[in-house]
């Protein structure tokens, strides 16, 4: 008899041997979190946050997962995503999930400021994340939070002191290698009062051989006065899903932004929970998602404005092509105290194909009665009077066409406060959406 | 240089243009005026090659050949130009790289070497001057919340980079006060030269005050019924279009 992918996650689940293993506190935590998987399971469509992404397939025949113990059969070191052009980082790189001192620069351990892989920091001083895992998901646990907490074993810790400040991003890149794997890898982003960083997420399939499933899960919080910008970027290759989530709790006058490009992959779904948890705390989302393929889309989104005088800005563009999808999940909770909340919304797609489908799903549920609450959603094709006007100047109909569909992709980045960043993004969208108009641009470094 | 014949044209199956006849030779400015809804968009439109704007009859021919045969990138790229009497709006692509593009699209159809950004950027300054912009606008998106007088210079400051054989000025006027006129007009008097032909349409006869055209059209119901020199243009101010509207009912 077949075992199902469940079972089969437990056994491993059971029988690995992970970072921290010995100490209670994280012996416990995977423990528990393996008899939730056991009892949710995968998520399945029939339930009310993933009707629209199904992963059957997934469940069917569950990627195997990459675990600390079977890296050494890796050997040779895979070509890393080339340098963002015009920015330093602090880069960190995890091959399907185990991080790679080879291919990265080095840990940040100060008084101040700690960055570090998680695999380390639980082996050598698992105090200094106890109780920052697990911490933000709460009740919003599903069955891959469950799954990734029962193999908690790599990721990235950033701890920052007081008033810590890093002017240099930190970039952790996720390598995907090998077919019908399964990486996970949890994150956890700790900025106490005033402090501030940037942190710029990139996942990227090494080849085209690359396959299967890429779970990371990241829990922030932002102090009060603290500022945090996070930026993901998801360049996966078509065969290769990914299910990740950040988890975010924001204090007094905390700042979060996230900016997340879907630029590639197979069944990609991004859980967004940002909890607005002290007054005058503010978010800025953006998401910009390019379709391709049959690359579906799922971003969902949850703001919980708890405290008075928030402020949470979500602006989501899809440019859908062959027979791509995008969902956006719009939600937005305002408790009975947080009045005087300012919380925006906006999704909007460009269909460039018949077959192609976006979904937007708002959904505010509002209590306090002092509040400027607006939302708007809109899907369309591109303007002809807009083309008309580019031809008449003598540019090409598709040239023409590819500048207004980039312009439209990149109109969801103009907040974004990272000028290479930005930049580098908005080359990455030309090169697959308008590729006449960009010099085609490996995104890896040449091979060392 | 321009050579229209009985040309006739549908929008949305509504026949506009009923039968146009007009010589345009090079050099020659040519202001079309007439009442509102009279079809001088739809000349303008039918001649940069809108969609949408059905050729039902007749022949439009440019520089020797059928201009109707061309896509309007092509056209532009053999020198017409039309000034929108409503410039689109373009968030997201910078007045730059449009320009940019347009420029080299051009030159490239006419096998000369693409301009580098340097080049582009000298080249811009000198025209930029022209309609009094300031460079910042370059660095906006096209025409995104531009004034209208800021739109109408834009438009001209294309006509200047792109440097047309045949421009078509729709209602380059309309929106303008006294001094962005003035600023309009000496942009678009800049440009006249003999291998420079010109169709400036027009409601009011203001604008013929500075741009002054050597030949002047009245277009009603479709039809030229009124040719003549810069005079009928001042007898239309006097008479207003009551008048060509009888015109045309006998004619
Ligand atoms: N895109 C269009 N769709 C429908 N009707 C149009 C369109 N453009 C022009 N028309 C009609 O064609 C006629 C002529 O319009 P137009 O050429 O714009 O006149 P003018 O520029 O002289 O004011 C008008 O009756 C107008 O309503
Ligand atoms: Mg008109």
């Amino acid at each position: 008899m077949a075992i199902s992918a469940e079972q089969q996650l437990l056994e491993v689940a059971r029988d690995v041997t992970l970072a921290g293993n010995g100490v209670d506190w994280v012996d416990a935590f995977r423990k528990n979190a393996a008899k939730e998987f056991g009892e949710r399971g995968l998520p399945t469509a029939t339930m009310e946050d993933w009707r629209y992404t199904n992963l059957r397939g997934l469940a069917r025949k569950f990627p195997q997962p990459v675990l600390a113990e079977s890296v050494g059969a890796q050997g040779s070191v895979p070509a890393v995503p080339a340098r963002i052009p015009d920015l330093v980082t602090i880069r960190l790189v995890f091959v399907d999930g185990q991080f790679s001192a080879k291919l990265s620069d080095g840990h940040i351990n100060s008084s101040d400021m700690l960055v570090e892989n998680l695999a380390s920091v639980l082996k050598r001083d698992s105090s200094l994340v106890k109780g920052l895992v697990g911490d933000r998901i709460g009740n919003h646990a599903h069955g891959f939070t469950a799954i990734n907490s029962a193999l908690l074993d790599d990721g990235c810790v950033i701890r920052f002191g007081k008033n810590a400040d890093l002017l240099t991003p930190i970039e952790l890149v996720y390598l995907s290698t090998g077919s019908e794997r399964s990486r996970f890898a949890r994150n956890v982003i700790h900025l106490d009062q005033g402090s501030r960083a940037t942190v710029i997420e990139r996942f990227v399939s090494v080849d085209e051989n690359a396959s299967g499933l890429t779970s990371v899960i990241s829990e922030i919080s932002v102090g009060a006065n603290a500022s945090l910008s996070h930026y993901r970027i998801q360049e996966e290759n078509a065969a290769s899903s990914h299910v990740g989530g950040s988890y975010v709790g924001v204090a007094a006058d905390g700042r979060y932004r996230n900016a997340t490009a879907s630029l590639g992959g197979n069944v990609v779904r991004n859980d967004l929970v940002v909890a607005l948890n002290g007054k005058g705390a503010d978010c800025q989302l953006d998401g910009v998602v390019i379709g391709q393929g049959k690359t579906h889309v799922d971003n969902f989104t949850r703001i919980e404005h708890h405290e008075p005088h928030g402020t949470s800005r979500e602006h989501y563009r899809s440019v859908l092509d062959d027979r791509s999808r995008s969902i956006f999940h719009g939600r937005v909770f305002v408790a009975v105290d947080a009045q005087k909340t300012d919380a925006q919304q906006s999704n909007q797609s460009l269909l460039l194909s018949e077959y192609a489908e976006s979904d937007s799903k708002p959904q505010l549920e509002i209590y306090a009665d002092d509040v400027k609450c607006a939302h708007g959603a809109t899907v369309g094709q591109l303007d002809e009077n807009s083309v008309f006007y580019l031809k008449s100047r003598g540019i090409g109909d598709d040239e023409a066409r590819g500048m207004l569909t980039v312009a439209f992709a990149s109109e969801a980045l103009v907040e974004l406060d990272n000028d290479p960043l930005r930049k580098a993004i908005e080359l990455a969208v030309r090169s697959r959406l308008a590729p006449e108009l960009a010099e085609a641009q490996s995104i890896f470094e040449d091979q060392q | 240089m321009l050579s229209i014949k009985n040309l006739s044209a549908d929008v949305d199956g509504k026949p506009i243009l009923k039968g146009i006849n007009l010589e345009i030779g090079s050099g020659e400015v040519h202001a079309i005026m007439g009442p509102n809804g009279s079809g001088k968009s739809t000349l303008a439109n039918v001649i940069a090659g809108r969609d949408g704007y059905e050729v039902t009859g007749g022949s439009v021919t440019y520089a020797g050949n059928d201009l109707l045969e061309l896509e309007p990138e092509e056209r532009a790229r053999d020198g017409i130009f039309l000034a929108f009497q409503y410039p689109v709006e373009i968030p997201g692509v910078s007045n730059v790289y449009f320009l940019k593009a347009a420029v080299n699209a051009a030159r490239k159809h006419r096998g000369e070497e693409e301009l580098d950004a340097m080049d582009f950027l000298k080249l811009i300054r000198t025209k930029l001057k022209l309609v009094e912009m300031k460079e910042e606008f370059m660095h906006r998106a096209v025409n995104e919340g531009f004034s209208g007088g800021e739109k109408k210079r834009n438009e001209i400051l294309q006509m200047a980079m792109l440097e047309p054989t045949l421009a078509v000025l729709d209602e380059t006027d309309s929106g303008l006060d006294i001094d962005a006129l003035k600023v309009v007009a000496g942009g678009v008097n800049a440009l006249r030269s003999k291998d420079r032909s010109m169709i400036v349409v027009t409601h009011y006869q203001r604008l013929l005050d500075y741009i002054v055209p050597d030949h002047v059209h009245v277009l009603s119901g479709g039809k030229i019924v009124k040719s003549g020199d810069k005079n009928l243009a001042l007898e239309l101010e006097r008479e207003g279009y009551g008048w060509v509207e009888q015109l045309a009912q006998a004619g």
